[in-house]
This record gives C-alpha cells, structure tokens and sequence, in this order.
C-alpha cells in the first residue's frame, strides 16, 4: 500500500508520518513538500491514501486540484484533507474526500479515519 | 521527441541515456531496467523510438522489441548490443538500426538522423504558454511582445488564476501592490488591460480573455497549449517538464493560490 503526505510543513508531516508507521506496518509511507511531485509520482506509481495540506506555498497546486487529479487517476484512492482551519469544509465536502483532519492530527483521529477504509 | 530506454544493467543504461541526450537534447526519454514496467508505461504513452538492449534476463529484447511493435507499429526499434551474433535474429525484424555497445552519441545520433519510421517534429504553432521556470508567451515558436510588461504580468495572473474572474481592485493590488486604490489606480489598470488585449489582438488570440463589466478571466477553453494545464490533465510531457518552478519572475506567484483564494471569498 502506498501513502502519500502532501505538506510544505517538515514537523505535521513528520508527526502524520510516525501516526501512519505505528498503524501499518507493511505500507510506504511517502512524503513530498511540493503537490506537483506526487503527481509526478503518481504518473508511474499507484497512489492508494493521500493525506494533503490544502495550501502548499509557493507551490501552484492547491491540495483540493490535488486530490481530484489523483482521482482522475486512481478512482480508488482515499483522500484526506489535513489542515489548520474549517475553511476548507465546504469546498473538500464538495469533491467529496473521505476525510477532513484538523492539525495537529492525533492518532484517535487517524484510526478512526484509516481503519473506516478497511 | 519521446524515446524509450531499456537495459536490464544500471550503468549501460546511464551510459545509453547520456549517449541519447547529447545527441538530441530536446527528447523527452524515459529509462528502465525492469521490462514489466516498461510494457505498462508505453501502453498508457506512445514513443517515437525505444533504444533495447537485445539480452536482458527478464525478457529478451527482440521479445520486447515484437511486443511495442504490437503496441505501436510505427515506433522505432534500435538494438543496443554488446554482442553481434544477435544481429541476425533482429534483421528479421525490420528495425530500424543497431548500435554496438559501449554506444556512442554519435552512432545515437546517426540512427536518430535515419529512423525507419521518420518523426515529424512537432511545430510550435499558436499559442504556447510557459508557466515552468519562468512566465513566457510564445506565438508560433518566438517570444509574444507585450506593448508593456504590467500587461503580460496581468495575462501571467489571468492564466493563473485557470478561468476565475477579477475586477479592477484585484488588478490593482497585485499589479502597484503599495498603491491604495484610486481613481489613478483604476485608469492606469485600464490602460494596462488595453495593452495587454492589443498585443493579444496581434496574433489573433485575443478571445483567450472573457471581459464583462469589471471582471476579466482567461477563457480556458481557448488556451490550447499551456504547460501547466497540461500538468493538470495528466500530460505526461508536461508533467516531466515541472521541475520545482512556477512563474519565477513574479513574486506573487508564491503568495497566491490564486484559484482557491477566490473560491473562499
């Protein structure tokens, strides 16, 4: 299983990572500061969660674009918007991801957000 | 030009991906050790030519070789080889040449100058816009002129923006981020929107912008060949042409996520 953290921020990532390690054991856990290059990733590898930040300065790409490229691609991919604020609800509601997790995520939340998948 | 690599050895392939790239610079190539991966690639994307290695341990190359023809007649095989006893066993195959190893540019070259299947070389007619590195606008292949250069910031804005709308405030703020608004202001936003829709007008392309009262926005129906809205929809060349820079001479293009921002507003 490959899981993908899109954030400009080193320590959230860091923290979301260690989450995801104790959870599962045998899955990639991959992490990219710029949105663009999980889509180069995603040219050439499944992506199966992602976990993006809605806005990645100086990056072009929003993580909601994001996540609805990666879609486009790999309809089976569960999405989750990890962020600081609600602003996003509405519009992440709308594309419909599979989880909206307020920063600093805490394991309680990630359980229950990535075992709901299985 | 899209060339495929293929080499089960690590150094003989970077040794072949060298020798392909002083040859011609401008081909996208794309690399691999491992034939599964290559046969899954090349379903999703044509190439032009594919540089095999004729003894590979997973899949012999002239196996590989009859399987992208089965893909793609029209692609270009060319065998890379150390050993010319297999040369026999390709002729067969009505490839288009072969290389002995270790390969040189020179012999790459030679075999790109004489394909069996020529490459037409894509022309850049119309409109193209650069977004990766730096903003640029070229009209059949030479660099857009804008009459001033707050008029191709304005259109760099626009593009960015992928279709939402803004008014004259908006404009202004970005374009005289220290000026408070005003009468001033709002003409000279005037004058520069004119600018900009002249030297659109110049090549024809002026229908690339929607204007309506107070709001301005780029039609992306109209935009054919941007490098970013390619990116968006999965091109892969355009895709392989991000490398970490977007709009570099405009300092704003960190700031904004220009089509979020005006989502939330």
């Amino acid at each position: 299983m490959n899981i993908i953290i899109a954030d400009r921020d080193e320590s959230s990532a860091g923290r979301l990572s260690r989450i995801l390690k104790d959870l599962s054991t045998d899955a990639q856990i991959l992490h990219f500061s710029d949105p663009m290059y999980v889509v180069k990733y995603g040219l050439t590898n499944p992506i199966d969660v992602l976990f993006t930040e809605v806005r990645m300065k100086p990056f072009p790409l929003d993580g909601l674009t994001l996540i609805q490229m990666i879609r486009a691609k790999y309809p089976d991919v569960s999405c989750y918007v990890v962020t600081e604020t609600k602003n996003y609800l509405e519009q992440a509601s709308a594309i419909q991801v599979n989880g909206y997790l307020l920063k600093p995520v805490s394991v309680e939340q990630i359980h229950r957000a990535v075992v709901k998948r299985e | 030009m899209e060339i495929l690599l293929a080499d089960d050895e690590r150094l003989a392939l970077e040794v072949l991906k060298e020798a392909v790239h002083k040859a011609c610079p401008d081909a996208s190539l794309y690399d691999f050790q491992k034939t599964g991966e290559l046969l899954e690639f090349v379903v999703e994307h044509p190439c032009d030519v594919a540089f095999l290695d004729i003894e590979m341990r997973s899949m012999n190359g002239i196996e590989l070789a009859k399987r992208l023809k089965e893909i793609n007649p029209s692609v270009n095989i060319v065998f890379a080889t150390g050993y010319s006893e297999y040369m026999g066993q390709a002729f067969s195959m009505h490839v288009s040449g072969y290389l002995l190893k270790p390969v040189t540019w020179q012999a790459v070259k030679e075999e790109l100058e004489n394909l069996r299947h020529p490459v037409a070389q894509e022309r850049d007619t119309g409109l193209r816009i650069q977004t990766f590195g730096n903003f640029e606008v070229f009209y059949n292949g030479r660099p857009l002129r804008f009459a001033r250069s707050k008029a191709k910031e304005l259109f760099a804005y626009l593009i960015h923006k992928r279709g939402t709308g803004c008014g004259t405030r908006e404009i202004a703020a970005l374009l005289f981020e220290d000026q408070p608004y005003s009468l001033t202001l709002q003409k000279q936003v005037q004058t520069i929107m004119s600018a900009m829709m002249k030297s659109l007008k110049e090549v024809g392309a002026e229908d690339c912008i929607i204007r309506t009262y107070n709001y301005t926005a780029v039609d992306v129906e109209r935009i054919e060949n941007c490098d970013y809205y390619r990116f968006l929809k999965w091109d892969v060349k355009a895709v392989n042409e991000y490398t970490g820079e977007y709009m570099m001479n405009y300092s704003w293009a960190e700031f904004v996520i220009g089509y979020l921002d005006n989502k939330l507003m």
